[in-house]
């Protein structure tokens, strides 16, 4: 199930919310196992992999059990040797169901090898489960959370809000806010969630989804693009993977302040970034920070030295390519990234002195650029894409691709006859606008008014945004 | 306003405002979803892969006419006053047999009354794979019995805005309904038109490799005997009116022009359909290939393979009154005639005039 669908806005949620606020007076626990068990249902629907999350939940409780067991039996050697199984064991999973068939793939490619391709499909959410599930190991063997009980620890996992696409939570953060055994409900808290919420969703159905035509199309025909069309689609997919992505970490942020839960917010306008430190202090920030805490740090972090800090650097970004696909060319654009944060640290004071507007224009150019490479199935595509933004051919927007991402609304006024192309660049600017100039949705959330005229924007966004999940298809009759 | 009366009174706005929208998209239902027609309100039927299920499932009907894009013309108050039963089209243009199949399982689950198909058999769509889908994005959720997926028909902007609200504006405005007969297709037809739109190809002298024409064979077999022998066979108390779309002399042209034993394969495999459909009771065949007036004349086509209403009236009533009917008796010399007639034809008669 996702956020962005009939089941969950119409049915599961509702329900869920409502069950929950009945339950609420009542003992936490009592709430905590009913979350619990919406979060399985949650997970289980049209994904068959429930079984494997409930081993992998387990197991990780009772590595953690058997830590904290052996730390005060004062075997240091059987803690690190769990700890260190606990590790190998989720990086297993995710490596089987991940990086499997890339690992094979690359065999294959290097040593002309004909290893067969598994055919498995992947868990949802297991890069995120994963990373939550070491962390939770590293701070149990560092003695930073205390034991816990499986319930907590099952919907600390499990919780439905984030399991498939983040904000990425630590146990710290999340399971103390499961014990109060609160009795009031905090509704200045559910209204900023459902402000949060629609906002998000608005982000992705009418927004991302848009800009995911135009980047669609255009990925799949990059041969036939001009330097216009080919920029414009770049563009497009910039904003597209921002809108979606956040929109949706927004929703999981408005879903649990619904359920008078906090997630971390995880997009702080990452566009306005000045310098790329700033870009990935502002963009998935819940990785940046575990990938600091659980792997930069670890490292060596910049307390051994430069050398070894821009190594680490290197280290950290490779490894991020690599969790966000695999795909050399994740790989490749975890590593720009990372040669671009060292060169930035490097010439950081030159950099500082330079006018704020230029170093935007410039984090967001790289920025940009290197979404090509996330984009870009392949190095062939990406070398296509590229070929097609530097062919120096300037010419009009593709009307394909224009009629392609042209608001819907935009269909209905034949009035006045429009050149085919000024919607979608409209649209286009207004967009850049609001994700350059504009509050983003916590800081307008903060300020949140509970005015007649916002109630009338939130409803307006929600509505048009349920009523925009599902659409119909032309049959284009040209075969017979 | 505080935060609690302002979430309550949103949650209640929100609720209403979906709830206003769902019930009225149910009350109209512009694909007949729900229920057949409201009395006295617009309804447009041109959207055959939306409203399709609703009209087998929803509407009162005897008899149905379904096939491709080439039983869009038929008519179905002729088709009534001929057989003396209410009629339904249910055409899926540009399909093949697996589609009007099931739709025609829908139906018998649905419509005890149904005792009559008029099916339009297309030889165009003879070798293609048993499971073979020309679309695949059919919307489920008007065609399966899940009541949840619904929501995709109740809460959807592109319907809403353009079926329900021009439905409720058009009613208003006391435009007539449309039925299946104000919407027929391919009112008339014409030589110009057929011409514009054929591209003849360069002339070869082909030979039909034997593992090509052993492959077309053994998907045709599946295809009939999976799409359509298997629901003519599991419903023996219904009579299938099978025809064979008659394709204008263009459509054989383009057979003859790759080479002569490409045309006769064509033939060969109608002739398999042909002994396939005579072994079932249920079954009356027609085929009017053997009209040759009707396929040489180009003003009864807007294309290679569609015909004008006047020919889908004709082919109709030659139904009814039993002409160009194939039985075991006559196909062997209906098939002699054909095969004499297509490849002895001088094609280049087509263009006369048009140089």
């Amino acid at each position: 199930m996702i956020f962005n669908s009939y089941d969950f806005i119409i049915i599961f949620f509702p329900v869920t919310i409502l069950v929950y606020y009945l339950l609420y007076r009542f003992n936490p626990n009592i709430r905590i196992a009913f979350l619990l068990i919406a979060s399985l249902i949650y997970y289980r629907y049209k994904n068959s992999f429930l079984l494997l999350l409930i081993i992998s939940v387990v197991l990780n409780y009772l590595l953690h059990y058997f830590i904290n067991y052996f730390d005060k039996k004062k075997s240091i050697t059987l803690k690190k040797v769990l700890l260190f199984s606990g590790i190998v064991l989720n990086l297993s999973l995710l490596f089987y169901f991940k990086y499997y068939n890339f690992a094979i793939d690359t065999i294959n490619i290097l040593f002309k090898t004909n290893f067969t391709i598994s055919d498995s499909t992947l868990p949802i959410g297991i890069s995120f489960i994963t990373f939550q599930q070491i962390a939770f190991l590293v701070d149990t063997y560092y003695k930073t959370i205390p034991s816990c009980n499986l319930l907590k620890y099952s919907l600390f996992t499990a919780y439905f809000p984030h399991i498939s696409s983040g904000p990425i939570i630590l146990y710290n953060n999340f399971v103390p806010q499961l014990s109060y055994d609160k009795k009031e409900v905090d509704w200045d808290k559910i209204a900023m969630g459902i402000y949060i919420f629609i906002m998000g969703l608005g982000k992705k159905v009418l927004i991302a989804d848009m800009l995911a035509k135009a980047a669609d199309w255009g990925y799949a025909n990059p041969m036939e693009l001009n330097t216009t069309t080919a920029l414009f689609v770049s563009i497009a997919y910039s904003l597209q993977i921002y809108f979606d992505f956040s929109g949706y970490s927004d929703m999981a942020i408005g879903i649990s302040r619904i359920l008078q839960l906090d997630l971390p917010v995880n997009f702080n306008s990452p566009y306005k970034a000045e310098t790329i430190l700033d870009f990935w202090d502002r963009w998935h920030i819940t990785l940046t920070q575990f990938l600091t805490r659980y792997l930069y740090i670890p490292l060596g972090g910049n307390r051994k030295g430069k050398v070894r800090t821009y190594l680490n650097i290197l280290i950290v970004f490779l490894c991020s390519g690599l969790w966000h696909g695999a795909s050399w060319t994740f790989v490749a654009w975890g590593a720009l990234h990372g040669i671009f944060m060292v060169f930035t640290r490097f010439f950081y004071d030159y950099i500082k002195s330079i006018p704020k507007i230029v170093n935007r224009v410039i984090t967001l150019l790289f920025v940009n650029f290197t979404w090509i490479l996330f984009r870009s199935n392949s190095f062939t595509v990406f070398k296509q894409m590229m070929g097609a933004i530097l062919q120096n051919k300037w010419g009009p927007l593709n009307e394909e691709l224009c009629n392609l991402c042209k608001p819907y609304l935009a269909e209905k006024i034949t009035v006045v006859e429009l050149p085919y192309w000024l919607w979608t660049v409209a649209v286009l600017i207004v967009i850049v606008f609001l994700t350059l100039k504009c509050q983003n949705v916590y800081e307008r959330a903060k300020n949140l008014k509970y005015l007649p005229l916002t109630m009338i924007w939130v409803l307006a966004v929600a509505i048009l945004s349920i009523l925009s999940l599902s659409g119909i298809t032309t049959f284009i009759y040209s075969n017979f | 306003m505080k935060a609690k009366k302002w979430c309550i009174l949103f949650v209640i706005i929100y609720s209403c405002v979906l709830f206003i929208i769902g019930v009225s998209v149910v009350i109209i239902d512009p694909y007949f979803h729900y229920h057949k027609p409201l009395s006295g309100i617009y309804y447009a039927f041109d959207k055959d892969e939306y409203i399709n299920d609703g009209i087998t499932k929803n509407f009162s009907y005897e008899g149905i006419i379904t096939g491709s894009s080439t039983t869009l013309g038929f008519k179905t108050e002729e088709a009534g006053e001929l057989f003396s039963q209410q009629f339904i089209r249910v055409s899926y243009p540009g399909e093949g047999f697996r589609k009007m199949k099931e739709n025609l399982e829908s139906a018998f689950s649905h419509n005890s009354e149904l005792h009559t198909v008029i099916w339009g058999v297309d030889p165009m769509w003879f070798i293609l794979d048993k499971d073979y889908l020309n679309y695949d994005e059919y919307p489920d959720y008007l065609y399966d019995d899940n009541i949840l997926n619904d929501t995709n028909y109740i809460f959807n902007k592109e319907i809403l805005m353009d079926d329900f609200i021009p439905a409720i504006v058009k009613t208003v405005n006391k435009v007539p309904t449309d039925t299946f007969d104000s919407v027929a297709g391919y009112a008339s037809g014409s030589k110009d038109k057929v011409l514009s739109a054929y591209k003849r190809p360069e002339k070869e002298n082909q030979m039909a490799d034997p593992l090509e024409t052993e492959e077309y064979f053994s998907m045709l077999e599946e295809n009939l005997q999976e799409n359509i022998i298997s629901i003519v066979n599991a419903h023996p108390e219904v009579t299938f009116y099978i025809f064979f779309p008659p394709y204008n002399i263009c459509w054989w042209d383009s057979f003859n022009q790759v080479g002569k034993e490409i045309l006769l394969r064509r033939i060969d495999m109608e002739q398999y359909a042909i002994e396939k459909f005579l072994e079932c009771d249920n079954i009356q065949l027609f085929s009017f290939n053997d009209d040759y007036d009707l396929i040489c004349d180009l003003d009864n086509y807007t294309d290679n393979v569609h015909y004008s209403q006047s020919v889908s009236s004709y082919i109709l009533t030659s139904m009814k009154e039993d002409k160009h009917r194939l039985t075991k008796d006559n196909y062997e010399e209906y098939l002699r005639n054909i095969r004499e007639f297509y490849t002895n034809y001088d094609y280049d008669l087509i263009f006369e005039g048009e140089m």
